[in-house]
């Protein structure tokens, strides 16, 4: 096979060499636990609080609002569920503000508070993938405890309107809550600038390892802790900490702070010759917004191309890509992120997810372009327009009949 | 030329095979191989759905049987030249 090229960085990225470096002496002989008071726990413990500092230094908060969790699932699920069960411990229920398209991290917390009683309301985005603030606000109910809207979609990479969305949101009482996984490092992040109270992030996605993430709670927020356990992170998330985890998270942030201008310039570089695929594959449109969304994430709709097809035949060339239709019971379901915004069944099958990292090379682009592009003459000869459908009249993505 | 069909065994897998071993009476030399959708070389192709297809490794079709038609014209186009 071919040189690998994995454009596949919203799902997950590479470990640092650096970060595993760091994390390295925390998988040896530096295992104490940072809860002992001997000599070898009060080590560990200050190398735990250095790396909440580099966290901290990334999203622009203070070490203390820092917790660090499980991964941006858990974060998620510790900012909503914790918020509605303090709701719940004062005798009440109420109303959450949240979009059609966020990660099922938050979709699933929601749709498991519909059943304890809360009222969810589901704002869809803009043909764009964009959230308008005006129909978030307007979504907000007498009630509303809770407006929980992820920062950037992780299928199309559209930066949502998150500050004000918060103003929006404070001027009725309730809480700001944003899913940050797919923005930090990729884009500013500034608690205070955005006005948030509860934002999440996941250290795999910024070449940090998995299985860590990180919930910042503003001060003076209440929040039921999910496990209690045994006090940790100032009562907000029990259980011993995964310390080599939250090292290298610490390493990870700090190298997307120290480098972030340079990797932005070079994740904008790689977008430029990615989008060659509009210009010179056939029938190619960019889904989601050209100008509002963050460089390393791009997702296009290929006229009558089966992107699973395509994901399958470019992975023997080692080209590792995505798609954002899943696999239920059996049958393929399209995005539902796609669908949100309006597209049709036909523009999510034929969509594919493309993301870039800091390693990879212009060069590496480009022979994805010169391989999509070839593919995507081969695969429409494959289906006919019949078998794979049309868009319906109303799909933002609409093509003209007879591409094929 | 070998043609990989992964198969639940659900009906849509079973027609792609009775598909394929109808197109093999036409080209002899097709080698029908069937394989769960569930296995390391389904995993491989990126098969997440049965049925699936690949023919020389060429992953052809995902989730549904493609037709004979279809399959008939790419053997056609990818033959070795000197079985052409
Ligand atoms: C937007 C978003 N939120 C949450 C998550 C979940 O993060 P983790 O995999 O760390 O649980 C992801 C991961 O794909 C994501 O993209």
């Amino acid at each position: 096979m071919s040189e690998i090229v994995y454009l596949d960085h919203a799902a997950t990225t590479p470990v640092d060499p650096a970060v595993r470096d760091a994390m390295l002496p925390y998988l040896g002989e530096l295992f104490a636990n940072p809860s002992s008071i001997h000599a070898a726990g009060r080590t560990v413990r200050q190398a735990v609080s250095r790396a909440r500092s580099h966290v901290a230094e990334l999203i622009a908060a203070p070490p203390e609002s820092v917790v660090f969790t499980g991964g941006g699932t858990e974060s998620d699920v510790t900012a909503l569920l914790g918020a509605a069960f303090a709701r719940e411990r004062v005798g009440e229920r109420g109303h959450i503000v949240t979009s059609a398209f966020e990660h099922p991290a938050v979709l699933e917390c929601c749709r498991f508070l519909e059943t304890r009683g809360f009222r969810v309301t589901y704002v869809r985005p803009e043909a764009n993938v964009v959230l308008s603030a005006d129909a978030v606000a307007e979504a907000m109910q007498p009630d509303t405890f809770l407006v929980s809207i992820m920062m950037v979609n992780n299928e199309t990479g559209t930066l949502q309107p998150i500050r004000s969305i918060a103003a929006a949101a404070h001027e009725r009482g309730a809480l700001m809550h944003t899913d940050a996984v797919q923005a930090l490092g990729k884009t500013e992040v500034d608690v205070e600038d955005l006005g948030v109270d509860l934002l999440s992030g996941s250290a795999h996605k910024l070449y940090g390892p998995k299985g860590v993430g990180v919930l910042y709670v503003r001060p003076g927020v209440d929040l039921v802790p999910i496990a209690p356990g045994g006090g940790q992170e100032r009562k907000r998330r029990g259980g011993t900490e995964n310390v080599p985890g939250i090292i290298g998270f610490g390493e990870a942030a700090r190298l997307a702070r120290v480098h972030f201008h340079e990797r932005q310039a070079h994740a904008q570089r790689l977008r430029q010759e990615l989008m060659r695929l509009c210009t010179e594959v056939r029938s190619v449109r960019l889904n989601g917004d050209a100008e509002q969304a963050v460089p390393h994430i791009a997702n296009f709709c290929l006229v009558y191309v089966d992107a699973l097809l395509l994901v399958s035949n470019l992975s023997r060339r080692g080209i590792f890509i995505s798609v954002g239709s899943a696999c239920a019971s059996g049958k393929l379901e399209p995005s539902y992120v796609l669908k949100s915004a309006g597209m049709s069944d036909f523009a999510s099958f034929t969509s594919a997810r493309f993301s870039t990292g800091k390693d990879n090379t212009v060069e590496q682009v480009s022979r994805v372009v010169d391989e999509v592009g070839e593919l995507a003459e081969f695969l429409r000869q494959i289906r006919t327009p019949a078998e794979i459908g049309q868009c319906d009249e109303n799909c933002p993505c609409l093509w003209e009949e007879g591409v094929a | 030329m070998r043609a990989l069909v992964f198969s639940d065994g659900g009906p849509e897998s079973q027609a792609q095979i009775d598909i394929l071993h109808k197109v093999a009476t036409r080209f002899p030399d097709l080698d029908v191989v069937v394989a769960p959708f569930d296995s390391d070389d389904a995993i491989d192709a990126g098969i997440l759905v049965a049925p699936g297809l690949v023919i020389d490794g060429v992953t052809l079709s995902i989730g549904r049987a493609l037709s004979a038609g279809r399959i008939r014209r790419f053997i056609e186009q990818h033959k070795p030249e000197d079985d052409a």
